[in-house]
């Protein structure tokens, strides 16, 4: 086949597209036709009422269903996705300095200006001396660069470099017009049950629609068990920092076992329960990238007999720290196939 | 039984659920894998394959439309069985797939990067949408479903001349198209 590629870009066009090129046919087309002149010819001859009846039918046909909210949501999601999300992210190569030659794969990058990078003790340094970190051989951490220096890191993006989707999922999953405030979903789907999901929130100005922060959490699962809708990535603001008082204080967690399911409080000094996670077995707990030190603790997998022992979060720095303290039975496989024990 | 239903057995892992997808979408996924394997024992295996993969990720994935989801996992699995048969020698090599229509619209080596075929779906979903639904509709059955000319006459009633016509003028619609979008040279 000459066009294999194309052959894997028509595979993902719009499932809508497919599926009414396999319902309609041209005499659903012809029927339709005949339907609408029919009724126009009524139109002529009788009454005006039948006008009424033909133009439902037009706005029906036009699918105009969507209110203007949900309208003004899908323009300002897509402008984000594509410009924030997609538009900016460049690919560049790097080249393997074990063999000096090939691709070791493509990566993908925030700002436009890249053009080498270099590998150091499996970090790979650009030129702005920003590291993007292997966690294995297709996905690759990358650090999102705030402008805004009272939060000088949002969040960690995880790319991983796309593989080819069989279907995707985006929903809103959190939405105050208002206040300029968005929380997406984005899932895409494989043919095993791996699928991939980015949680992307970020805040808008009201007025002129531009982001002003945006911050994107990535969640990988290769395993049966999923979870969705959870971050422990947190993105707090001073002024909410202070508000909540998190900024004094040091909390620590504690994980109770419950078959396979693994619930992490997340307790205040004063002994309430600040948030609460709750991990299914199977599913991995992610890591934290530390912009400070760009250290970085892996992903684990959590098993019923995970017992997290100590985590703390401080904030005395816009960015929240989480810190992990695992300590596990039994080895458990990590992603990149080698055995934590 | 409808989708809703099979999606729910497949996640309480009910084996009826692929009985039932047999009995809904079979002749479906027939169609779009014998039209690029032309062998029945191919058929046969991709679709088992297929079957596979679905149960393999529902869950955790539950698809809007079940029915276009098994469609893509059916063509994925029948194009790749293609390309290894083609690789074995046990297809010759040649201009015999419907997509090689389009000739060097791109040439393989070029969009190697994942993300810029995503979007090149995109683009193509767009101009897709923006044709008449009958040039529409005649496009994915040729370039999706790889339907003969002869089954799209058949299907729209059209003759030969102007299936080929209406390709033709279509895939060039959409060369220029990309060409204004900035994804080809």
């Amino acid at each position: 086949m000459k066009n294999d590629i194309l052959q894997d870009v028509f595979n993902n066009i719009d499932d809508k597209l497919i599926f009414d090129a396999d319902r309609e046919n041209h005499y659903n087309t012809i029927h339709f036709t005949k339907w609408i002149a029919i009724i126009v010819a009524i139109n002529v001859l009788f009454s005006a009422s039948v006008i009424t009846i033909f133009a439902v039918l037009g706005i029906n046909d036009v699918q105009t269903s969507l209110s203007d909210e949900e309208i003004l949501l899908n323009k300002i999601m897509e402008a984000n996705i594509r410009s924030n999300i997609f538009k900016k992210v460049t690919s560049f190569t790097v080249v393997d300095d074990r063999t000096e030659r090939g691709e070791i794969g493509t990566y993908l990058y925030y700002e436009q200006d890249v053009t080498y990078s270099e590998k150091e003790n499996s970090t790979f340094v650009t030129s702005d001396n920003i590291s993007l970190l292997e966690l294995d051989s297709d996905l690759y951490m990358l650090p999102i660069s705030n402008n805004n220096t009272n939060n000088r890191l949002d969040s960690s993006l995880f790319f991983q470099e796309f593989k080819t989707y069989i279907d995707y999922k985006f929903e809103i999953s959190k939405f105050d017009f208002n206040n300029g405030s968005v929380e997406i979903i984005l899932i895409f789907y494989y043919d095993t049950p791996r699928q991939y999901q980015l949680n992307i929130s970020f805040t808008y100005d009201v007025e002129s629609l531009l982001i002003k922060n945006y911050c994107v959490t990535e969640i990988l699962n290769d395993c049966t068990w999923i979870i969705t809708n959870y971050s422990l990535f947190y993105n707090i603001e001073p002024k909410e920092s202070a508000q909540e008082g998190i900024s004094t204080i040091r909390n620590y967690v504690k994980a109770y076992e419950n078959g396979d399911v693994c619930t992490i409080n997340y307790i205040k000094t004063n002994g309430d329960i600040f948030h609460k996670h709750t991990y299914v077995k199977g599913a991995k707990i992610p890591g934290y990238y530390q912009p400070s030190s760009h250290s970085y603790w892996p992903e684990f997998v959590a098993t019923d007999n995970c017992n997290i022992e100590a985590i703390y979060i401080e904030s005395n720095i816009p960015t929240v720290h989480v810190i992990f303290s695992l300590e596990l039975e039994d080895s458990v496989m990590l992603p990149n196939g080698e055995k934590l024990r | 039984m409808s989708d809703k239903e099979i999606i729910e057995l497949l996640f309480n892992r009910d084996e009826r659920a692929i009985g039932e997808i047999q009995l809904s979408y079979y002749n479906y996924c027939h169609n779009i894998s014998y039209n690029i394997l032309h062998d029945e024992e191919d058929v046969k295996e991709c679709i088992n394959e297929s079957l596979n993969a679905i149960w393999n990720c529902i869950p955790p994935h539950r698809p809007d439309n079940l029915k276009t989801f098994i469609g893509k996992i059916v063509r994925k699995i029948s194009i790749s069985a293609f390309r290894k048969n083609t690789a074995a020698k046990r297809i010759p090599s040649g201009n015999i797939s419907p997509i090689d229509e389009f000739e060097d619209l791109i040439s393989d080596g070029e969009l190697n990067d994942k993300l810029e075929q995503a979007e090149l779906s995109r683009a193509i979903s767009k101009f897709l949408s923006a044709l008449p639904k009958t040039e529409r509709n005649v496009m994915i059955r040729r370039y999706w479903y790889n339907d003969s000319i002869k089954d799209i006459c058949d299907r729209f009633s059209f003759g030969e001349s102007k299936v080929k016509v209406m390709l033709n003028r279509t895939r060039d619609k959409l060369r220029k198209f990309l060409k204004k979008e900035g994804y080809l040279m």
